[in-house]
C-alpha cells in the first residue's frame, strides 16, 4: 500500500473522529460558499486574479528586479536564496549578526518547507511559533495538518491536556476561550523578550517594494513591532505587479480561506522603523524548475488559502498528516511531485479527480487536471507501485483486443458469482478493501443489444 | 554566479509568453446606505460602533464602558483630558505593554468588510493597535468606500512606512473552530463614527 493510503487507513480506523474532521472542514467550505456568494462578480474576480498571476509568472524576472530596486530604495535589505539550505543560512546569518537567541515567528509555509525551525534549533536559536494553531502543534512536536488551520485535526481535550502540561492550565480544562487566554499570556511574554521576528509574506508589490502580511490573530504584527529586527521570508512567486492588485487578492483570500470578507489584519510593510533593520529573503527552492514545466507551472499561482483542502473528499477523510508534505491536500499533491517525484509519487493518486478543488480555487488553478497529468508523468518515469503497474498492464492487454475483452467479460461475470470470497477480496483488489464489488450483470451490453435488435425491425 | 543571477537566469530560460495584465475594477460611486452597510460589516467582524455624538465626555464614557481598565491613551491630543492620556510618538514599543484602551484615528473605512485603514501617521508606535487590550477607532463617515478596489484607489500604501487594515478585534478559531476574540491583539474594537465634512 502506498504511504498516503496506509496513513489514511490508520486515520479512518477511528470512524467517529474521521467524521468529525470531515464535518469541521466541510463547515469551513460552506462558509466559503456563503462569503463568495455575496459578491456578484466573484467569477470575474477569480478570472482577474488568475490573469494577474499568469502575467506575473511570464514576467517574474522583471518584477523581482523591480521589487528589489524599490525595496532597497525603501531601506530594506533584500537577500536571494536558491534553495532551503541557502535560505536557512541567510536567516541564521542575520540572527547571528544581531546576537538573536530568541525568535518569534508568525505563520510561514515557506519556512516550514525549508525546515527553518529545525535548522535554527540545531544552532541553539529558539524559535517560538506565535500563531495559536502553530504554537499548539509546535508544543506537540507535530507538523501542521492544514496550511490555514494547522491544528484542525486536534480535539480541545487534547489541547487542554497539552496546555495543562506545558503552560500550566487547569487539569481537564477544555474551554477554547480559557485555553486561548492562557496562550495569549504565554505568547505576550515571548513577544516582550524576543530578539527578532520572522514572518511569511502573502503579497509582495513590485511597484512599491513593500510586502503584505495577513493574519487574524495579530501575531505577525505583535512580533515584528516589538522586535529589534524583522525578517520576511517569501517564495519568489508571491510577487504582484501593482498595489491596486491587492484589491483583487484581499477580496479573494479571506473569503476563500475561512469565509471571512477579509482577514482581521492586513499589514503593509514598506520601511523599517528608524534605527531598526528589515530584511526580505526571496527563495526559489524548486520554483523556477516548476516554472519550466508547462503543464504544471500554474500551480505557482497558489495564494495558500486552503480552499482546495476544505472541499476535498479525500483530504477531509484522510487528514493533512497522511500526505507527509508541508502543503497537503490537492494543491500539495501537484506541488510536491515537482520537488521529489520518487518520494511523493503516491500523492497525485490521493484524489477522486472530482474537480471540486479547481472549482473553488480563487486563482483558477486546474488542480484536478494537473493531478491526472502527474499520474501519467509518474507512469512514464516508472514510479508506479508494482500492483498498479501489473493491473494496468493486464487491463491494457485485455482492452486492446475486442475478442479478449469479450472473453474476459463473460468469464468475470460468471466467476464473480461462484468464486469464493477470499479469491475476490484480497491484497490485489484495492477496490474491494472498503466496499463490496458491484453485483455482476447477467449479460453484457452487447449481448443485450443482440437480443433486442430483432424486435426493433 | 550569485544566487540572484542564478534565479533570474533560470526564470528567463523558462518563462512562458506573456499574456496582458488584466484590468482591475475601477472605483464605484458610493451608493446610498453605504454607512449602514459598513456598520453591518463591523458587527459581522465582531466590532461595535457608536456615533461620536453618543460619547459626550471621553473621560466619563471610558470609565463607564471599560470599568476594569485603568490605562487609557490616545494619539489625538484634542481628546486628552482627565483619565485619558495623550500618547506622543515613541520608539519604545515595549513600554506600551500595559495600555488598556487606545484611541486612534482611521483614514478610510471599507463597507464590504468593515476594514479600516490606519497608516503609521496615525500611530504613536506601530504596535499600539495590536498591543492595547481594547481598541477605539475614530472614522469620519465621508471616508467610507464600497470595496477593497475603491480603498486601494485612494490609498497608496507606499506613501507610509507601515499601514494596516483592521477589521474587528484579534480573533482565532484554532481550537476546534470555536471563534474566540482576543487572540494576541486587541480583545475588542469600538468604531466611533464622526460626521464627515459637509
Amino acid at each position: 500500500m502506498s504511504q498516503h493510503a496506509t496513513k489514511a487507513h490508520a486515520f479512518l480506523a477511528n470512524e467517529e473522529r474521521a467524521n468529525w474532521h470531515d464535518q469541521s472542514l466541510w463547515m469551513v467550505r460552506e462558509k466559503r460558499d456563503r462569503a463568495s456568494g455575496q459578491i456578484p462578480d466573484w467569477e470575474q474576480l477569480r478570472d482577474c486574479a488568475s490573469g494577474i498571476k499568469d502575467h506575473v509568472l511570464a514576467n517574474l524576472d522583471n518584477y523581482l528586479e523591480e521589487f528589489e530596486a524599490h525595496a532597497l530604495a525603501n531601506g530594506v535589505q533584500v537577500h536571494w536564496a536558491r534553495n532551503a539550505a541557502e535560505h536557512n543560512t541567510i536567516v541564521e546569518g542575520i540572527l547571528r549578526k544581531h546576537n538573536a537567541r530568541r525568535v518569534v515567528k508568525s505563520k510561514s509555509m515557506l519556512t516550514e518547507e525549508c525546515q527553518l525551525n529545525e535548522h535554527l534549533h540545531r544552532q541553539g536559536i529558539e524559535v517560538i511559533d506565535t500563531d495559536l494553531g502553530e504554537r499548539i502543534i509546535q508544543l506537540l512536536e507535530e507538523p501542521p495538518s492544514h496550511i490555514v488551520m494547522p491544528a484542525i485535526h486536534l480535539k480541545k481535550e487534547e489541547i487542554g491536556e497539552l496546555f495543562h502540561q506545558k503552560l500550566g492550565t487547569q487539569a481537564g480544562a477544555t474551554d477554547p476561550k480559557y485555553l486561548t487566554e492562557a496562550a495569549r499570556h504565554h505568547l505576550r511574554a515571548r513577544f516582550m523578550e524576543s530578539d527578532a521576528a520572522i514572518t511569511g509574506v502573502n503579497f509582495a508589490i513590485a511597484e512599491t517594494g513593500g510586502i503584505v502580511v495577513c493574519t487574524n490573530e495579530g501575531n505577525a504584527d505583535m512580533g515584528v513591532h516589538l522586535a529589534p529586527v524583522q525578517i520576511h521570508c517569501m517564495g519568489i512567486e508571491k510577487i504582484i505587479p501593482k498595489a491596486e492588485h491587492l484589491g483583487v487578492f484581499t477580496r479573494l483570500l479571506g473569503r476563500s480561506a475561512t469565509g471571512q470578507p477579509i482577514t482581521v489584519f492586513t499589514s503593509h510593510f514598506h520601511q523599517p522603523e528608524p534605527g531598526r533593520e528589515m530584511h526580505i529573503v526571496l527563495v526559489d527552492n524548486g520554483r523556477t524548475e516548476q516554472l519550466g514545466r508547462e503543464k504544471f507551472r500554474n500551480s505557482l499561482k497558489c495564494i495558500r488559502c486552503g480552499a482546495c483542502m476544505n472541499t476535498c473528499p479525500i483530504y477531509r477523510r484522510s487528514g493533512g498528516h497522511s500526505y507527509g508534505a508541508t502543503v497537503p491536500g490537492p494543491i500539495g499533491s501537484i506541488l510536491t511531485p515537482g520537488q521529489d517525484l520518487k518520494r511523493y509519487s503516491d500523492l497525485p493518486f490521493a484524489s477522486t479527480l472530482c474537480g471540486s478543488c479547481s472549482d473553488v480555487c480563487p486563482v483558477k488553478i486546474n488542480i484536478h487536471e494537473q493531478l491526472y497529468e502527474w499520474r501519467q508523468e509518474i507512469a512514464r518515469q516508472h514510479e508506479l507501485p508494482a500492483s498498479k503497474r501489473l493491473s494496468m498492464r493486464i487491463a491494457g492487454w485485455v482492452l486492446a483486443s475486442p475478442a479478449r475483452y469479450r472473453f474476459f467479460g463473460k468469464w468475470a461475470r460468471r466467476a464473480l458469482q461462484w468464486l469464493p470470497r477470499w479469491m475476490v477480496y484480497h491484497r490485489l483488489n484495492a477496490w474491494g478493501k472498503g466496499r463490496e464489488m458491484p453485483e455482476p450483470p447477467r449479460q453484457s451490453f452487447k449481448e443485450w443489444y443482440q437480443n433486442e435488435k430483432p424486435k426493433q425491425s | 554566479m550569485s544566487a540572484r543571477a542564478h534565479i533570474l537566469k533560470a526564470i528567463r530560460e523558462r518563462r512562458p509568453a506573456s499574456p496582458p495584465l488584466p484590468r482591475v475594477p475601477g472605483p464605484q460611486q458610493q451608493g446610498a446606505g453605504i454607512q449602514s452597510r459598513f456598520c453591518e460589516s463591523l458587527i459581522l467582524a465582531g466590532a461595535e460602533w457608536v456615533p461620536e455624538s453618543a460619547i459626550g465626555d471621553w473621560g466619563s464614557y471610558l470609565q463607564k464602558h471599560y470599568p476594569d481598565c485603568q490605562n487609557f491613551v490616545t494619539a489625538l491630543p484634542e481628546l486628552a483630558g482627565p483619565g485619558l492620556q495623550f500618547l506622543p510618538a515613541t520608539t519604545d514599543a515595549r513600554s506600551l505593554r500595559n495600555v488598556d484602551v487606545a484611541i486612534i484615528k482611521g483614514d478610510w473605512g471599507v463597507a464590504e468588510n468593515g476594514a479600516i485603514w490606519v497608516p503609521q501617521e496615525q500611530l504613536p508606535a506601530r504596535v499600539l493597535p495590536f498591543i492595547t487590550q481594547h481598541l477605539i477607532l475614530l472614522l469620519p463617515t465621508d471616508k467610507i468606500v464600497e470595496t477593497m478596489h475603491d480603498a486601494y484607489h485612494y490609498i497608496r500604501p507606499d506613501t507610509t512606512p507601515f499601514g494596516v487594515f483592521i477589521a474587528g478585534p484579534s480573533k482565532t478559531a484554532d481550537i476546534e473552530q470555536s471563534l474566540v476574540k482576543g487572540a494576541q491583539g486587541a480583545r475588542s474594537e469600538l468604531v466611533v463614527l464622526q460626521p464627515g465634512a459637509a
